[in-house]
């Protein structure tokens, strides 16, 4: 497959970065290692707006032959050499070639070892939501939610339309601080929202200054004991917990084409969406966690650019606030430092490779934990206990390597590359 | 008392810390990336004996003989695991070579069987029935070497061995000098630089020999012992630039590593995918079953390798209180213990438990620094 502009994840900033190049007359390729398309947020679910509309013109362009969409198509192979891809789909292993690419491969949810953390039936937030969204009955059912910020509180709304019943949901900081960052860097819309989420939830116990000390049950969720910042705590019977500390991005895919990140773990772009490598633009959460108009606005840009099309400059405006606004987010959805300090010994910290905290404490580094422990080597590489020892120790426990998803290696053999 | 310092926390310097601070000698290690992070990391950790140039079959025998008393001594958590090996048999030259091996073990006091197909496949009941037997070495081992050079140096550190994370940068004749301008004196420098000793001694005759691994998800019982093709002693002697033979064990978790290949000359560490599929493809196709199994992480590591084949082990011609110990090639970890008694016997002045002539550097370095591997390529 080759492709003029090949657009590498397709939720909401891939598929605007694809529309935009594929307007321009490019042809444009468009993969994403899901099933569906939608990334994070999933199809929309009305036709009209910004991003119903996007879909109706991701339709159109398709139609027209302009754009190729491949869906369940993970890229596994990339280099820093060429601007070729090793991509796996049920049954193959493709190479996909470009002349210019866009990344868009979007954020991941950070999980936290609460104590408690790998007992059935806890969840990250966005995970819990997808999986009510797919029909998972949660009718009825006691859920307790613990995180910080907008993903937080919209999943909250969201379940209790669904008629979950919503126990508790901890939010760690005050509504003051939230606020006062909303001021500073948000936008009025940004506020009205919050402010009708925070509204609509009071009646099902939005508790603020809040987090989860353990997570109790035996072989199942059964409660979960919480603490405030005034040292008020309780315990609560649920059976679902979703957690929700924030987002971490997918850089597997930049790491490997050995792209500049920033020193908090975000794909470095210029103005243009331009990555440190000429011809490489990365759009969305994987430049900064920043929500669905940065990801939009962003896509907009990374594909215009990459179709050779000039960028209006309202849009760049625009688009330092989103940046704006993204890296003021960023400390508050992190796990409050009460929640670093408390992590129990025996805490599994590498669900893979079952490594606990205190078999990571004599190591000084993240290659020697990986080493010494294994953390981090099993199925996800890293996926989940990487972000959490880079929260909890500064480690980076290393750099990917091919294959950036398991491989059958069946298909791995018939790979011959450029 | 005589001041040793070691250069490298590899299995080798980590060999060579424990054995010397044991002998009651102050130890210090000097080590800058994570312990065991180089070739001892991505090694497979295979504790086996197979022919090569003059010296290696020894060296291995005599490693691979202490690592059962070391092994005692480090347990439990190096993972050493006494699980076979099958060298697979492809063709009849190679039956003659098996056969002439059977009889080198046994001289050796080694046990081995030589298998015919039926049982073959009765011990390795997945493995396609190509072979014309094998040669069952059944004390052969494996080990997690990462962790044992961590536990060697516990070990070592509670002799008094001293660690100091930094980079060496230059020898001097009475110690060595680290990055930052520190020197630190000593009566003998142990150099365990791994093929990393070029940067430090140019004309050693050592060069990188690149080699890809792979791993996959958890398949308990597919295979059961080290699977070696009779073929690889030629990948390990061969002058192409590139080589690879099948071989194939199982983790402890029952995760399979995958391999071997050789290319000369190349420091670049980062994976290529196709020698990936060139493992595999061999791997698949003795193991059927293996092509729907998932391949989770491929990796690289630079085998430390001598012009002639002989791993480099003794003083320095021009310093002799620089003790060189590397080019061991792909037998390291399981020579790192008779490498350790080598490095002790010259600095102790003792009679070696083994003849060391085969190993020492004299006629063997490079006159003209250039000839040697390209540490521009650094
Ligand atoms: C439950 C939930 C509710 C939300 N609600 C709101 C809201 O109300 N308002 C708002 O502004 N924002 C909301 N968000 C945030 C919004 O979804 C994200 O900001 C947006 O989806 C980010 O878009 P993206 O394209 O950058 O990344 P993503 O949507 O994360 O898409 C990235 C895509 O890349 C793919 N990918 C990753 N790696 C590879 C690879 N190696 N090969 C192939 N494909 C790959 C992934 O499969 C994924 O589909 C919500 C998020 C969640 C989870
Ligand atoms: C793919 C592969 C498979 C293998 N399989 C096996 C096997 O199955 N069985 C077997 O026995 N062997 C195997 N080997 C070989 C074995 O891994 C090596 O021979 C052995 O690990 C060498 O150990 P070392 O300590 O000498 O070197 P290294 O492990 O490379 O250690 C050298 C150390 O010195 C440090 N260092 C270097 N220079 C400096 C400096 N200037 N200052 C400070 N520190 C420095 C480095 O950081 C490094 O940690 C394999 C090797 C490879 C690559």
């Amino acid at each position: 497959m080759r492709y003029e502009v090949l657009v590498i994840g397709a939720g909401p900033a891939g598929l605007s970065a694809a529309v935009a190049s594929a307007r321009e007359g490019c042809r444009v390729g468009l993969l994403d290692a899901a099933p569906r398309l939608g990334g994070a947020i999933g199809p929309p679910t009305r036709r009209s707006g910004r991003y119903g509309k996007l879909w109706s013109e991701v339709a159109r362009l398709r139609a027209r032959g302009l754009l190729e969409i491949w869906p369940t198509a993970a890229v596994v192979f990339a280099s820093a050499d060429s601007l070729c891809f090793g991509v796996h789909r049920p049954g193959r292993l493709d190479l996909f070639e470009a002349e210019r690419v866009v990344l868009a491969t979007g954020a991941r949810e950070r999980f936290w070892p609460v104590p408690g953390w790998t007992l059935p039936g806890v969840f990250g937030v966005g995970g819990l939501q997808a999986l009510c969204k797919e029909g998972w009955p949660i009718s009825g059912i006691p859920v307790v939610l613990a995180g910080s910020g907008p993903l937080l509180w919209f999943v909250a709304s969201d379940l209790s339309r669904r008629g979950a019943r919503l126990e508790l949901v901890l939010e760690q900081h005050s509504p003051l601080r939230w606020m006062s960052m909303l001021l500073q860097a948000g936008t009025w819309l940004r506020i009205r929202q919050a402010l009708r989420l925070w509204k609509g939830l009071a009646p099902a116990r939005l508790r603020w200054n809040s987090w989860p000390v353990e997570i109790q049950g035996d072989g199942q969720v059964e409660a979960l004991r919480w603490v405030d910042a005034r040292g008020r705590s309780g315990r609560i019977a649920c059976r679902y917990v979703g957690l929700g500390y924030g987002l971490v991005p997918n850089t597997e895919v930049a790491e490997l084409m050995e792209l500049a990140c920033s020193p908090d773990g975000f794909v470095s772009v210029d103005a243009d969406m331009q990555t440190s490598r000429r011809g490489v633009y990365a759009a969305g959460e994987l430049t900064g966690i920043g929500g669905m108009p940065k990801a939009l606005l962003e896509g907009l840009i990374a594909g215009r650019k990459a179709a050779g099309a000039p960028v209006p400059i309202p849009w760049r405006m625009r688009n330092s606030l989103e940046k704006r606004f993204a890296s003021r987010l960023a400390p508050l959805l992190a796990p409050r430092r009460e929640l670093r300090e408390h992590i129990r010994a025996e805490e599994i910290i590498c669900r893979c490779e079952d490594v606990s905290w205190s078999a990571l404490m004599p190591c000084e580094d993240g290659p020697t934990a990986k080493l010494q422990t294994r953390c981090g080597m099993g199925p996800c590489q890293g996926r989940v206990c990487g972000p959490i020892l880079q929260m909890l120790r500064g480690w980076k426990l290393s750099t990917p390597r091919p294959p950036l998803f398991p491989l059958p290696a069946g298909l791995w053999s018939q790979w011959k590359g450029v | 008392m005589t001041e040793v310092l070691v250069i490298g926390a590899g299995i080798t310097g980590s060999a060579c810390a424990w054995r010397l601070a044991e002998a009651g000698f102050s130890v210090t290690v000097v080590h800058e990336a994570p312990i065991g992070g180089e070739a001892t990391g991505a090694g497979m950790g295979h504790l086996t004996v197979h022919e090569g140039e003059a010296g290696v079959w020894e060296l291995a025998l005599a490693g691979r003989s202490l690592w059962e008393r070391w092994a005692e001594e480090l347990e439990p958590d190096i993972e050493y695991h006494r699980i076979g090996t099958l060298w697979l048999i492809p063709d009849e030259q190679a039956f003659i070579l098996a056969r002439r091996l059977q009889e080198r073990f046994r001289d050796c006091g080694f046990r081995t069987e030589l298998l015919d197909p039926v049982e073959l496949g009765r011990r390795e009941p997945h493995l396609r029935p190509y072979w014309l037997g094998a040669l069952y070495v059944p004390d052969d081992a494996t080990v997690y070497a990462p962790r044992a050079a961590w536990r060697l140096l516990e070990r070592a550190r509670a002799r008094r061995a001293r660690l100091i994370r930094a980079r060496v940068v230059a020898l001097e004749p009475d110690g060595v000098r680290l990055a930052g301008g520190v020197c630190l004196k000593a009566d003998y420098t142990v150099i365990a630089a791994g093929v990393q000793a070029v940067e430090l001694l140019p004309d050693l005759p050592v060069r990188p020999r690149r080699g890809h691994l792979l791993v996959s998800e958890r398949r308990p019982g597919l295979v059961r012992h080290a699977l070696v093709s009779m073929s690889y002693s030629a990948t390990v002697e061969s002058r192409q630039q590139a080589s690879w033979a099948f071989n194939v064990h199982p983790r402890p978790n029952g995760q399979l590593l995958i391999g071997s290949c050789r290319e000369w000359d190349v420091w670049d560490r980062r994976p290529d995918p196709k020698w990936g599929a060139q493992l595999l493809q061999e791997a698949c196709r003795y193991i059927p079953e293996l092509a729907t199994t998932n391949v989770l992480r491929s990796w690289t590591g630079l085998r430390a390798a001598s012009r002639d084949g002989r791993p480099l082990i003794g003083p320095h011609p021009q310093e002799p209180c620089w003790i060189v110990a590397t080019a061991q090639e792909g037998l390291g970890i399981t020579m790192a213990p008779a490498v350790a008694e080598l490095v002790w016997a010259y600095i102790s002045a003792k009679e070696p438990p083994l003849d060391p002539s085969p190993y020492r550097l004299e006629g063997r370095l490079c006159p003209n620094p250039s000839q040697s591997a390209s540490t521009a390529a650094l």
